[in-house]
């Protein structure tokens, strides 16, 4: 790395301080950033995202449509979540696959909603605030799947 | 002419840095590695050197500033369940980009909006126009002028010449992949945005009546 200040260096400095000024990196995405090492869920097993209606090209996500669809996998339990929105408000509809019961706590960086799926594994959730959100299912296996941060 | 002289004729170059990487990189693992072991202060200096790459990723998309704080986030959050499973640690700012891409694109055709194109001369728009009220914010005079010129450029040349100046490694690969641009064109897409933008500084100084240069 060069430690002449003069051109191309000194350039990305003043276009850094310039963006930095002009358009900063917003106050609560650096503290949730900092804080999300806590969030870390180490006995967990993850269910990763594996299918989004939202980049599904072939289908066209209205407001008036049934909303998004979201399905999450893991080695044990899949979770389907349909996503759909008034305002700022999500409402989560979801289905546990194989259907069983559970604790279903719908976490995001600045509070959690439990709610119970019943017996067919279905839960729903609402009105949840936009943003970032995974959810934890708890089984009476007692073990706990977390799935993926997702934005809605 | 004061952004003008600052820089000289080194801004136009197609020099190799970009290609030559950074001593920052093998630091990269360690801090990972020290993250995963639950070390605060190496997180923290992630969080610190990358925040504003992904921010700039992020800024290239027609997300309103909420929905990119969102976005922004959930990144960081995905990165604290995913950064075991690394493969390579020291291209954490390629995965951060692509990761903050996937994600802007995720919320856009989500949200029931228009479904955007992935070419990047038309998804460009919430880069931040040049108006009056955000030139209050540069205390310096050259920096006004950077500014006018930078929001001058097509939106194309200011999301590529924000991402690299936000992207410690200085890395095309990484560029290639936060902005989805072959990594063969990054090298004269640059070449040709920092010519256009020293031609505004020059125009803008001249316009300007030419004043001496006080630096």
């Amino acid at each position: 790395m060069t430690t002449d200040p003069s051109g191309d260096e000194r350039l990305w400095a003043d276009l850094r301080l310039v963006f930095d000024a002009v358009d900063p990196v917003p106050a609560d995405v650096l503290a949730v950033a900092r804080g999300a090492l806590a969030l870390r869920t180490l006995d967990a097993e993850l269910a990763r995202l594996v299918a989004d209606s939202a980049l599904d090209l072939l289908v066209s996500v209205r407001d008036d449509g049934p909303g998004r669809l979201v399905t999450f996998e893991s080695d044990t339990l899949t979770i389907e979540v349909q996503v759909s929105h008034t305002g700022a408000h999500r409402h989560l509809v979801g289905q546990l696959v194989p259907p069983t019961p559970a604790r279903v706590t719908v976490e995001s960086p600045s509070g959690s909603i439990e709610v119970d799926a019943d017996e067919l594994g279905r839960f729903s959730a609402s009105p949840v605030p936009a943003g970032p959100v995974r959810l934890a299912c708890l089984r009476s296996s007692e073990q706990v799947t977390v799935t993926s941060w997702l934005t809605i | 002419m004061l952004a003008v002289g600052r820089y000289g004729a080194a801004v136009q170059t197609d020099d190799v840095d970009g290609l030559t990487g950074r001593a920052t990189s093998a630091a990269v693992s360690d801090l990972v590695d020290r993250a995963l072991n639950g070390d605060e202060a190496a997180w923290n200096e992630i969080v610190d050197r990358y925040a504003g790459l992904v921010w700039s990723v992020v800024r290239g998309f027609r997300l309103d500033h909420a929905a990119a704080s969102d976005v922004a986030q959930t990144v960081w959050l995905r990165l604290v369940q995913g950064m075991d499973t690394l493969r390579d640690p020291n291209r954490l700012a390629g995965w951060l980009a692509t990761t903050a891409r996937r994600e802007c694109l995720r919320t856009l055709r989500g949200a029931g909006r228009e479904l955007p194109s992935d070419d990047l001369l038309d998804r460009a728009g919430s880069a931040p126009a040049a108006t009056a009220p955000e030139q209050h914010l540069l205390r310096e005079e050259y920096q006004r002028e950077l500014w006018r010129a930078v929001a001058s450029l097509p939106d194309r040349c200011q999301i590529l010449l924000r991402t690299m100046a936000y992207d410690p490694d200085h890395s095309y690969a990484q560029i290639s992949a936060a902005l989805a641009m072959p990594v063969g064109s990054i090298g004269p897409t640059r070449a040709r945005c920092l010519t256009k933008l020293r031609e505004l500084l020059e125009r803008g100084a001249t316009s300007q009546g030419g004043r001496l240069d006080d630096h």
